[in-house]
């Protein structure tokens, strides 16, 4: 069976699917697209609205990613380096 | 011995570079003064730079090595790395990329001794999902979800989740992203850190991501 979307017969049409679309939204996200493509991809998300929600959806993943973890240092990691750094500096100036 | 150092292998794209990258934080600019305090034994400098860096080099050290314990030893040899080598620092590279360096080469030479079991299988998640028909459009189109991890972006269950899903990456995919998406490098320094070309870096964020996006999505819509 093949299936089809209704707005890939619109006047114009795609002339990128969406496996592709798909597969290009992470050079897409670093600006690494070419200008033909970047083009073409643009055009298939204004006219395609599943792939403009896999889209938000990888900025959403990408959004979340950089929110799992707190940066916060533990204070006692914080002073085994700065104790480190003592030793290090006292075994350097000791010769 | 397996070659665990040399395993950035996924296929190469284009190298086009430029354009926007919306999703990375800016690399510090105020380094090279971090530097030179450094070199003229700065205690402040040092605690600066822990404070800074030091998470997300035990993460980094987390994605080759097993036991929390041994990334923290791992972040710590780094930094005796950047104590004895400050001096010789060139800059050539950002002092970020330069140390994250050093945790990577580290974390894989202990990983090598310390893993036993066999990597997982990179299999490639969209050409097995069946999301598309041959033709190359959507068999069965993502439900709308976006806005919905947006509005709940802080919620424990999809930290969790998403955590969870890194951890259980094949390692290339799992240092790449953590870099990239977790501690928001840039993918040229991303490239710099593991010396693999823009192409591969992307090839293995993009496998990544798309893991990590289908994970959200059986979380928010089981």
């Amino acid at each position: 069976m093949k299936l089809r979307w209704p707005w890939t017969s619109r006047a114009g049409g795609h002339d990128m699917t969406c496996r592709e679309a798909v597969a290009l939204v992470t050079a897409y996200l670093d600006g690494a697209l070419g200008s033909s493509d970047l083009e073409r991809f643009e055009r298939h998300l204004e006219e395609c609205p599943h792939c403009h929600e896999h889209l938000k959806q990888v900025r959403a993943t990408i959004l979340v990613a950089g929110r799992v973890h707190p940066d916060d240092l533990e204070p006692s990691v914080r002073e085994g380096l700065m104790d480190l750094y003592r030793r290090w500096h006292g075994d350097d100036e000791s010769g | 011995m397996t070659r665990r150092s040399t395993a950035f292998d996924a296929e190469s794209g284009g190298d086009a570079q430029d354009g926007e990258a919306a999703y990375t934080r800016p690399v510090p600019a105020d380094e090279s003064e971090l530097v030179a305090r450094l070199r003229a034994g700065d205690e402040p400098a040092f605690a600066e730079l822990v404070e800074r860096y030091h998470p997300a080099m035990v993460r980094l050290a987390l994605t080759r090595v097993r036991s929390p314990a041994v990334a923290e030893e791992v972040a710590q040899d780094a930094w005796v790395g950047l104590l004895r080598g400050i001096d010789r620092f060139e800059g050539r590279s950002s002092l970020r990329s330069w140390l994250f360096r050093i945790v990577i080469n580290r974390a894989i030479s202990t990983g090598v001794h310390e893993r036993t079991h066999l990597p997982v299988r990179d299999d490639e998640l969209e050409h097995r999902d069946g999301r598309f028909s041959q033709d190359g459009w959507w068999v069965t189109p993502p439900v709308h979800w976006a806005d919905e991890v947006l509005d709940r972006m802080t919620a424990p269950a999809l930290a969790a989740r998403v955590r969870q899903v890194i951890g259980e990456l094949p390692d290339n995919q799992q240092t790449v992203v953590t870099l990239r998406d977790v501690d928001g490098l840039t993918s040229a320094e991303v490239c710099e850190i593991l010396g693999i070309t823009e192409g591969n870096q992307r090839v293995l964020l993009h496998r990544a991501r798309t893991r990590i996006r289908a994970a959200l999505e059986q979380e928010v819509r089981p």
